[in-house]
């Protein structure tokens, strides 16, 4: 993914450095990461809300150290 | 190499360097969000208080990468001009300025200001503890911290937004573009969030007391510390000297006199008028920097100091009059940032009257610093107002009561904060 053969004169290093569409790539899968952890949060939010109000753990198994008893 | 050759290279590593300090020093801010925030809370709701601010640094910096930085050089002429496209293309996220170059400092700009941008989305941290929900906070905080503020920014903090260009605007330390704006769009959040269970019974304010004060208290210290970083980074460093972003002459001597007397008069005020209440006594030193924030490179340091003492001594009164319309802002954002941010613009206007501007541009007037005001006012005001109504409506804004009830820390949170104490179910949590 070099953008470079050598050091002299290189002004943009970056990896992708020429290839609008390798850093559009790039910026694509970060962004989908990005939406992707603020989607888990809602759906963790809510299936965190639900057991709670049931009295009943957030997570099955034993409680791990230092998480909440159930309510 | 030339001895201009040199001189270049030697101007690019101490601009790096000086915004590489300005940086980490506005990191503080967020360490100080964090335990102010964690300290207004009860013990309940403590850990999602710091996940809270913790994610809110994390998605801001990242969305501001991603479309943030772009606004800034897209609109400072926008809507007298159009939208720069051309000129901003460079700055979109796969542009040819944002990532590693040998013969660019792009980079260190973008991160100072990317801190810039993280520190106006945890104003309104604060002030919608322990009810709303974390994803919609975060959606509103990116709104916040990588849209709304930075278009505020091009329009009021760039040598060629309109406000300069066009009615003589100035403000050296972001009054307008970050406090007033995070204020104004915290209010809009909290008309649609409304209060915590049990903050008005039978519409009477109920104090619903922090549960570490003292915590608060350092959260509040830290970011004092953060606040020279900020402030370092309002100043543009050239190898030929120090200027404004409007572009005039200063020197960061001119901002110690400043900062150092409006932390000092803010809070001298604060405790005067809120008769040596420690919250909002800390608050006043705040309330008195951001008082002073738009003519800090111009004030007499004993005239920063007068601004500084009268805008520490209206937040407890303005804090009250916020509460008698049910608002429930926990930490006052609304009031120090908002209110003394308007404050301190509307003083600027007469105490800076007649100072001219670099070039032909207009100079300082009454009407250009009021109009710019109530401006950045609505342009922060209405998106908070729309979105967090919008959310509201699709159930996505506040968090369940019985989950309020219990606490957050119950639910969302895998992990007790004080497990030697009383637990968040109510049961000692390690016997």
């Amino acid at each position: 993914m070099s953008p470079i053969d050598s050091w002299d004169g290189a002004t943009a290093v970056f990896t992708g450095a020429g290839s609008t569409a390798l850093q559009v790539l790039f910026v694509l899968i970060a962004f989908a990461m990005l939406v992707g952890f603020l989607a888990k949060m809602v759906l963790h939010e809510r299936h965190a809300y639900a057991q709670m109000i049931a009295h009943e753990p957030v997570e099955a198994g034993p409680a791990v150290e230092g998480e909440p008893s159930v309510y | 190499m030339t001895p201009e050759d040199t001189l270049a290279a030697m101007e690019a590593v101490i601009t790096d360097l000086f915004y590489w300090v300005s940086i980490a020093l506005m990191v503080a801010i967020h360490a100080g969000f964090l335990a102010y925030e964690v300290g207004a809370s009860r013990s309940k709701n403590v850990l999602a208080a710091a996940m809270k601010n913790l994610l809110t640094f994390a998605v801001v910096i990242a969305t501001f990468f991603f479309f943030g930085w772009w606004f800034y050089y897209a609109f400072p002429a926008f809507p007298f001009g159009g939208i720069d496209f051309s000129g901003a293309a460079a700055y979109l996220p796969w542009g040819e300025e944002m990532g590693p170059r040998t013969d660019s400092v792009n980079g260190i700009f973008w991160g100072a200001f990317a801190l810039f941008a993280a520190t106006t989305g945890s104003i309104m941290s604060g002030a919608v503890l322990e009810r709303i929900r974390t994803s919609a906070f975060l959606v509103l905080t990116t709104l916040l911290g990588s849209v709304v503020w930075i278009i505020g920014a091009a329009w009021a903090w760039h040598g060629n937004g309109w406000m300069l260009t066009e009615w003589g605007w100035h403000d050296f330390g972001a009054a307008g573009c970050v406090h007033l704006i995070a204020g104004a769009f915290t209010l809009g959040v909290l008309l649609n969030l409304g209060p915590r269970i049990g903050r008005f019974v039978d519409g009477k304010a109920v104090t619903i007391p922090p549960h570490n004060l003292p915590l608060t208290m350092l959260g509040l210290m830290m970011i004092f510390i953060g606040f020279f970083g900020f402030l370092m980074g309002c100043v543009v460093y050239t190898n030929t000297g120090y200027f404004s972003i409007f572009g005039n002459a200063t020197t960061l001597s001119a901002i110690a006199f400043s900062t150092l007397m409006g932390l000092a008069g803010g809070i001298i005020g604060a405790y005067v008028s809120s008769k040596g209440e420690p919250f909002w006594t800390i608050s006043g030193g705040l309330a008195g920097v951001i008082s002073v924030a738009p003519g800090m490179d111009l004030y007499h340091p004993a005239l920063a100091f007068v601004v500084a003492t009268v805008g520490g001594s209206l937040i407890p009164y303005l804090g009250r009059l916020i509460e008698r319309f049910g608002i429930d802002d926990v930490v006052g954002a609304v009031t120090v940032h908002g209110g003394c941010a308007f404050y301190g613009i509307v003083v600027s206007g007469f105490l800076l009257w007649g100072y001219p501007n670099v070039a032909d541009l207009p100079g300082i007037t009454p009407m250009g610093q009021i109009g710019g005001a109530v401006v950045l006012a609505v342009l922060g005001f209405v998106p908070g107002y729309l979105v967090s109504l919008g959310l509201k409506k699709a159930g996505m804004l506040r968090i369940p009561p019985e989950v309020e009830l219990a606490g957050l820390d119950l639910s969302e949170v895998p992990a007790e904060a004080y497990p030697e104490s009383i637990g968040t179910a109510g049961q000692p949590a390690i016997l």
